[in-house]
């Protein structure tokens, strides 16, 4: 169930009006929330509940277990098992393809049968989220810095809650699960922030991610062979703003839903266009994640507390993994390495530390946004060939026939779009809420009829759900 | 370290109350539904036929789309909707 389309306004109006109806009865009101987000996960297909609802049992049962362990060694047990269940099952359903692939391609170069069956895996949505928030619960359980859920109830409306379940945020327990546990719902909404968060959301994915998508990036992604060096580059400039409107869309449109409902997520995106070193990009773009690697993985390896060779090695392998997360592919992993090499390199260099003037400022905004576009050229090509076709396109000097007015606007309004991240567009939240309700609920039914009037027709899926 | 942007929203009290809220919500969907009931009907009606969502969906949407072209409310969109077929035109 995508959030634009006709099916999720359907759902929303139930779930919204339930859920209100239902607040000041929390039992009533945890199982009918449970109950929606299954519905809105189940719409894609019913057997990835008998998933995520093994995740939650196995998971919970993890956390109290570890709660009522006292012997280090048994707690270091559960922990591990809860991580390789968690890990074993994510492998299973997100890499075995891959893996199989690489083993038969091995296999067959050395001449000897491959031991491995082929099976056909299906991908479900939203795997990789809901897992890693299913890890930090326990983790945080073991570490001590959360208690376990105070019944199997709440961790399972915590894990499924349905505005971030597909494509994050991923909200920790630590947030997320103190405001299911004891719902005390704000006497006041934020519904200025909620608005614009979900009208800028709507605008950034309908008009401009899907204007970038079929104007310019698909067919040149999809055929670099065809295209010259203008196209080329105008389609990595336009995946660049297509992939931030596309994900911090959905981040936004669940922000913003979450907020109607009473409920409070971070923000996952602070205009990450506009950094000026990839240090700076990492404390930007998609947040929950970052902060996640960081937390779970890098703080782990040591972090920053060994000697510069280690923490350099550390990053590396942070990113290496962090590319891993987002798909079964060398395309993926050599994305996360890149990152991982230039945020070694920035150390290395000092770059990105104290206060830049504007001239030093923007080059590092062009340099990030050029190096980003070029490790985008892997992380979006079909395949790794597609991505040096694309580089032997840059050279290639023929006149553009993809670049229209309609491109350039779109790639001026999603970067234009970041303007509304962080808490940039305080004061238009402040004014929009001054509104009488009724005038609010009419303005943006007509902004919303604009950019639906504005879009191509048709809703392609977020690119962040096959993560 | 800066508070995050949530927290102090929600400490600051901003927004408006439950009430105010619900009423926003109520007249988005009535007048977006209006505005949109001709467009909700024809995505409505390109949905996987025999589908208890289709069902549903086209249900809705019929006497929305009927109101619509009654109040004359699809003309807005249809409008932007053909300038931007005439700007987009190679």
């Amino acid at each position: 169930m995508l959030f634009p389309t006709v099916t999720f306004a359907i759902f929303f109006v139930l779930a919204y009006t339930g859920h209100w109806l239902l607040h000041r009865r929390p039992l009533a009101w945890k199982w009918f929330l449970l109950a929606a987000s299954y519905v809105f996960y189940g719409y894609w297909d019913w057997r990835f509940l008998l998933l995520i609802g093994g995740s939650t049992v196995l998971n919970h049962g993890f956390a109290v277990a570890l709660a009522r362990a006292a012997a280090p060694g048994r707690r270091r047990m559960l922990v591990a098992a809860a991580v390789a269940s968690n890990l074993g099952t994510l492998g299973f359903f997100k890499y075995y393809g891959f893996f199989v692939v690489n083993v038969y391609a091995a296999c067959a170069s050395l001449g000897i049968p491959c031991p491995l069956p082929l099976l056909d895996v299906v991908l479900p949505v939203g795997i990789s989220f809901f897992t890693f928030q299913a890890m930090s619960y326990v983790i945080d359980v073991h570490r001590g810095t959360i208690r376990p859920a105070a019944s199997c109830l709440d961790f399972a409306v915590y894990l499924a809650f349905f505005p971030q379940l597909v494509a994050g945020p991923i909200v920790r327990a630590s947030t997320l699960l103190p405001q299911i546990e004891r719902p005390a719902m704000p006497a006041r909404i934020d519904i200025g922030r909620a608005s614009i968060l979900i009208l800028v959301g709507l605008f950034k994915k309908i008009v401009v991610a899907n204007a970038l998508a079929t104007g310019i990036v698909d067919p040149v992604f999809d055929n670099p062979e065809n295209f010259g060096a203008l196209d080329t580059l105008f389609a990595v400039y336009g995946y660049c703003i297509q992939v931030y409107c596309d994900f911090s869309a959905y981040s936004d449109i669940a922000i913003g839903i979450a907020l109607l409902m009473g409920f409070h997520f971070p923000i996952n995106f602070d205009a990450p266009l506009l950094a000026a070193s990839f240090q700076e990009f990492w404390r930007r773009w998609h947040l929950s994640l970052s902060t996640w690697l960081r937390d779970y993985l890098y703080f782990p390896l040591g972090g920053s507390r060994g000697s510069a060779a280690r923490t350099s090695t550390n990053l590396f392998l942070t990113f290496v993994l962090g590319g891993l997360w987002h798909g079964a592919g060398w395309n993926y992993l050599i994305w996360g390495a890149l990152h991982g090499a230039f945020l070694v390199v920035e150390r290395i260099l000092r770059v990105g530390t104290g206060v830049l003037s504007l001239p030093r400022r923007l080059a590092g905004i062009a340099a990030t946004f050029h190096l980003l576009g070029f490790s985008l050229m892997f992380f979006r090509a079909r395949t790794l060939g597609d991505s040096f076709a694309l580089m032997r396109s840059l050279a290639e000097w023929t006149a553009p026939t993809l670049v229209s007015a309609t491109v350039l606007a779109a790639m001026a309004a999603g970067f234009a779009a970041q303007a509304f991240d962080g808490d940039r567009a305080r004061r238009l939240w402040d004014a929009w809420a001054r509104w009488p309700a009724w005038v609010q609920g009419a303005a943006a039914a007509v902004i919303l009829t604009v950019i639906c009037a504005l879009g191509p027709r048709g809703v392609a899926p977020f690119i962040y759900f096959q993560f | 370290m800066e508070r995050p942007v949530e927290l102090a929203r929600m400490e600051e009290g901003a927004g408006i109350t439950r009430a105010g809220v619900h009423l926003a919500v109520g007249v988005f969907f009535v007048v977006g539904a209006l505005l949109n009931g001709e467009n909700l009907l024809a995505t409505a009606e390109t949905m996987e036929h025999g589908s208890p969502a289709r069902t549903v969906c086209v249900a809705a949407a019929r006497p929305l789309a009927a109101a619509a072209r009654a109040l004359h409310l699809g003309a807005p969109r249809r409008a932007i909707e053909a300038w931007v077929d005439r700007i987009s035109a190679p």
